[in-house]
């Protein structure tokens, strides 16, 4: 009964984190203010605060950090391989590529969501076109082939930015690489409403496809001999997983290292069934992004570190730690 | 996710409706006569139509030419709040609001604010939006040229209820720049150019402030043909334009390739385009122009 | 030597009417006009030097390579007709090699081999814990169940992997050379194992490169050249010497183990001085 303590833990992590990150912020408002707030009643300026700022902010954390924990793990599975994370097919790539385009041709002025729009629309180019090099001539999907060209169109889309950088004026460079970073800044209720369409969904989809991932794992032939649709389930799974990913990198740039580390950190806690893996990946994603975006916006107020930071600087001594410990237990990262 | 945060989130979308922005302002007190008649009407350089009833009483400028002009028409009283940029001792006291670009939206709602000033054009639409969405009036200001510094300046003197005193303000800087412009007239104009560092190393080009102060100043900028604003050049094209002054930002140093031509370093204030554009145009004059200043006070 | 016709025979466990497969760049086809029967609760064993299509007869019977034309049979229906989580009820196979991705135990592994039992998201019954516990105890890896896989010698993995594959509770075990790189001792382990399951019904489809021990355990033999039949039937029958020279290119001697009472294959040196005792036959 492990697995189920992680998961009733961690689901009450996720509510005590989410009032953590709305009861603090640049502002100090009291837990009664807060409370006031989120009933509609009190000071109108914390009531805009909570409820306008923060509490969007806070569900885009949630929606994020689950988001892009689950596309890890998913990639994990379909590529076999432990350096997986969800922007390892190029998406984040395609993504800035279409941001940046975005703002160095001024889209961003006329229409505001034309930034998110162009991100995703970039995602979704570099996914097809990953997909379509992948898929060989009696439509099976090769995914050493996948891995591939998921990295060499990222390193496409990354001189494409790089490019276009270089004959655009600052404030587009700036805007630019502030958007790369990575930024739960912008979050308000428009955006979180569209986030979760693509989230819920998707991520519901891919818990259903928990045993065939699971049988992934072992080998595609010996899959296939178990009863899995082999084909289908890595299709589904890209696909899923990818948008998964372009829908959190359209919304708040590209936050790294949720992806990768939380994964395997569930993983090295409770082991690689994935009926178990991707649901605890999902909320241990949303903790951790909470937590960070919290620190991102406290830690030098009125500033904020990018949140990419703070899941590297503190994602990594972490996961270290358990990588060391797991060693020591004799359970390791690779077969 | 859980069960409690799609309700959180149903029950929380539905209360929104009760938190969207106004555009009236509450009534404050009636401002000192001071050259303005209210109701004001007029239109930011973001085509927005602003109408004020009265003086904004709490305003935060994340530009910091409008920052200046405010200073320099004794309004700093109205200013409740500065960002990281601002380090003028009137105003060391107030909270910071993080950068011009990006600002804090927390601090920015726990002001109670009147008015923002933010940037206008496309560096910063979110903010824009989020202040609307917030119900925070915002007026926008393009700070690049002499003119939008006189637009500024007159401007926010007629939303302020200062009109007299943007007056003589911008009276002050036409005075500055006619002395300027009548020292400098008859004289040739010697090939400049305004160097901010970099490798390769950044100019200013046509369309910006410093162009047009160079250009005030009795001089040529030899990049003026480029693209507008600023832009990196070569090394080959600095030599190649046959300089005979170059202008360093603050802090820099000539690149050796250019040790034989006349340099001067300008201090980093010359950049901002601002009410002190006056003194600027007549700093830079001097050094394009040292003769024509042997004589005469100010 | 008859080749019975697999085409409606009910007692057939496999069987393939003259199947061929081309794979695609391949100057030639892997399988070429193969027809062979597996019949029910038999110990089948395929025999073939490398490249004479053994592992992909085991992939075309079971609808995994794409036939190019022919027809391949399981339990009497076309293998196109069956579910694949069907298919995986009757069938359990243990592939010639595999690399699992990420840390597992033994007890999550043989696990898997009940889901084509189970639905997306439904946890074992204990009709399914029953199968594995029986799995693991007919392979002996009971006491290895906590352990992970990365810990096991070779021996104890292939353990691993047939108990999974009969976790299953197949009617037929297909196993690709399971035994290639087991110690005497553990090879036995397996292949008695697996004569005791079809001695209790189980049909056995095995690949092996062991000519002795094929001889020994099966039942019915099938000795593929370069993707063609070249004999099936009794050891006896497909074991001779001019038959053996002629797959395997190489001069080899038959005789009859006294131990076993079977034919004994012995592979003979083509520079000087070797004689077999009581070989039969001429030497280069």
């Amino acid at each position: 009964m492990k697995p189920i303590t992680w998961g009733a833990l961690l689901g009450l992590a996720v509510v005590l984190v989410f009032l953590l990150s709305i009861r603090l912020g640049s502002v100090d408002l009291s837990t009664g203010e807060v409370f006031a707030a989120l009933l509609g009643e009190g000071d109108i300026n914390a009531r805009r605060i909570v409820v306008e700022l923060r509490a969007p902010r806070a569900l885009m954390a949630i929606l994020v950090g689950g988001g892009l924990s689950l596309s890890g793990a998913v990639f994990q599975a379909l590529l076999r391989n432990p350096l997986a994370e969800p922007y390892i097919l190029g998406i984040s790539g395609g993504a800035a590529t279409g941001a940046v385009l975005a703002l160095a041709m001024g889209l961003a002025a006329s229409l505001s969501w034309a930034l998110p729009a162009a991100a995703f629309a970039g995602a979704l180019l570099a996914i097809v076109l990953v997909l379509r090099v992948a898929t060989a001539a009696d439509d099976r999907v090769d995914v050493r082939v996948l891995l591939l060209a998921g990295v060499v169109v990222g390193a496409f889309f990354a001189a494409c930015i790089s490019f276009v950088l270089s004959i655009s004026d600052a404030r587009t460079m700036r805007s630019a690489v502030l958007w790369m970073m990575g930024s739960l800044a912008g979050s308000d209720w428009r955006t979180v409403l569209m986030v979760t369409l693509y989230t819920l969904p998707a991520a519901i989809a891919l818990l259903g496809l928990a045993r065939p991932l699971n049988l992934l794992l072992i080998g595609e032939e010996t899959a296939g001999y178990l009863g899995a649709n082999v084909e289908r389930v890595k299709r589904i799974a890209y696909v899923l997983a990818s948008l998964l990913t372009a829908a959190g990198v359209a919304a708040t740039g590209v936050i790294g290292f949720v992806g990768l580390i939380v994964p395997h950190s569930i993983r090295l806690l409770v082991g690689a069934d994935y009926r178990v893996l991707l649901p605890l990946s999902f909320l241990a994603g949303a903790v951790f992004l909470t937590l960070a975006d919290v620190v991102a916006r406290t830690v030098m107020s009125p500033a904020e570190v990018p949140i990419g930071v703070i899941t590297a600087f503190v994602g990594v001594p972490l996961f270290l730690l358990l990588l060391r410990r797991s060693i020591g237990a004799g359970t390791g990262i690779g077969a | 996710m859980r069960c409690s945060a799609t309700w959180f989130l149903v029950a929380t979308l539905v209360g929104c409706d009760t938190f969207s922005g106004q555009q009236v302002l509450s009534g404050a007190d009636e401002p000192e006569a001071s050259g303005t008649s209210y109701p004001v009407q007029l239109v930011d350089a973001a085509g927005t139509t602003h109408t004020f009833e009265s003086a904004p009483r709490r305003i935060v400028s994340l530009v910091p030419s409008a920052t200046e002009a405010l200073l320099a028409m004794a309004l700093a009283n109205q200013l409740v709040g500065r960002t990281d940029y601002d380090r003028m001792p009137e105003l060391a006291g107030l909270p910071s609001v993080g950068g011009g670009l990006r600002p804090n939206l927390e601090i920015l709602v726990s002001l109670d604010l009147d008015l923002v000033i933010r940037f206008a054009g496309d560096s910063d639409l979110a903010t824009a939006e989020r202040l609307t969405q917030l119900g925070i009036r915002h007026f926008a200001v393009q700070p690049d040229g002499i003119e939008d510094v006189l637009t500024i300046i007159g401007d926010l003197g007629r939303i302020m209820g200062a009109s007299d005193a943007a007056d003589v303000v911008l009276l002050e800087i036409r005075d500055a720049l006619d002395d300027v412009a009548r020292r400098v007239a008859e004289l040739p104009k010697p090939r400049v150019v305004y160097l901010l560092g970099g490798d390769p190393p950044w100019v200013a080009g046509p369309g910006t402030y410093i162009d047009e102060l160079m250009t005030v100043a009795g001089g040529r900028n030899v990049f003026d043909d480029l693209d507008p604003l600023y832009a990196p050049v070569s090394m080959e094209a600095l030599l190649d334009r046959d300089l005979d002054l170059i202008l360093l930002s603050d802090g820099l140093t000539p690149p050796s390739p250019l040790a034989h031509v006349q340099s001067a370093v300008l201090p980093a204030s010359v950049e901002i385009p601002g009410p002190g554009l006056g003194r600027a145009a007549r700093d830079i004059a001097r050094l394009i122009h040292p003769g024509a200043f042997d004589s005469g006070p100010q | 030597m008859a080749t019975e016709s697999s085409a409606s025979n009910g007692s057939a466990a496999l069987g393939a009417t003259e199947l061929r497969v081309h794979y695609p760049n391949a100057s030639a086809p892997a399988l070429d006009s193969v027809s062979m029967t597996v019949p029910r609760g038999s110990f089948y064993a395929v025999l073939g030097p490398n490249g004479s299509g053994k592992s992909t007869l085991l992939r075309a019977l079971l609808g995994m390579v794409p036939h190019a034309a022919g027809q391949a049979q399981v339990f009497g229906r076309p293998v196109s007709d069956w579910d694949r989580r069907a298919l995986a009820r009757e069938a359990g196979v243990v592939t010639q090699s595999e690399s699992v991705a990420f840390p597992m135990t033994v007890r999550e592994l043989v696990a898997m081999g009940r889901y084509p039992y189970l639905g997306p998201l439904q946890s074992e019954t204990p009709t399914d814990k029953e199968a594995i516990s029986k799995a693991m105890r007919m392979c002996d890896i009971e006491n290895l169940a906590q352990r992970f896989l990365s810990t096991l010698s070779g021996g104890e993995i292939q353990r691993t992997r047939v108990a999974r594959a009969l976790a299953q509770e197949p009617n037929v075990l297909l196993l690709d050379e399971p035994t290639a790189s087991l110690d005497v001792r553990h090879e036995m382990e397996i292949l008695e194992l697996l004569r005791a399951s079809a001695d209790d019904g189980m049909t056995v489809f095995l690949i092996t490169h062991h000519l002795d021990l094929a001889a020994r355990f099966a039942d019915r033999l099938l000795l593929l050249d370069r993707g063609r039949v070249a004999a099936e039937g009794q050891p006896q029958e497909v074991l001779r010497e001019e038959t053996l020279k002629r797959v395997y290119e190489w001069p080899i001697s038959v005789s009859n183990d006294p131990a076993t009472g079977m034919p004994r294959v012995t592979p003979l040196s083509t520079s000087s001085g070797f004689s077999t005792s009581s070989g039969s036959g001429s030497r280069p």
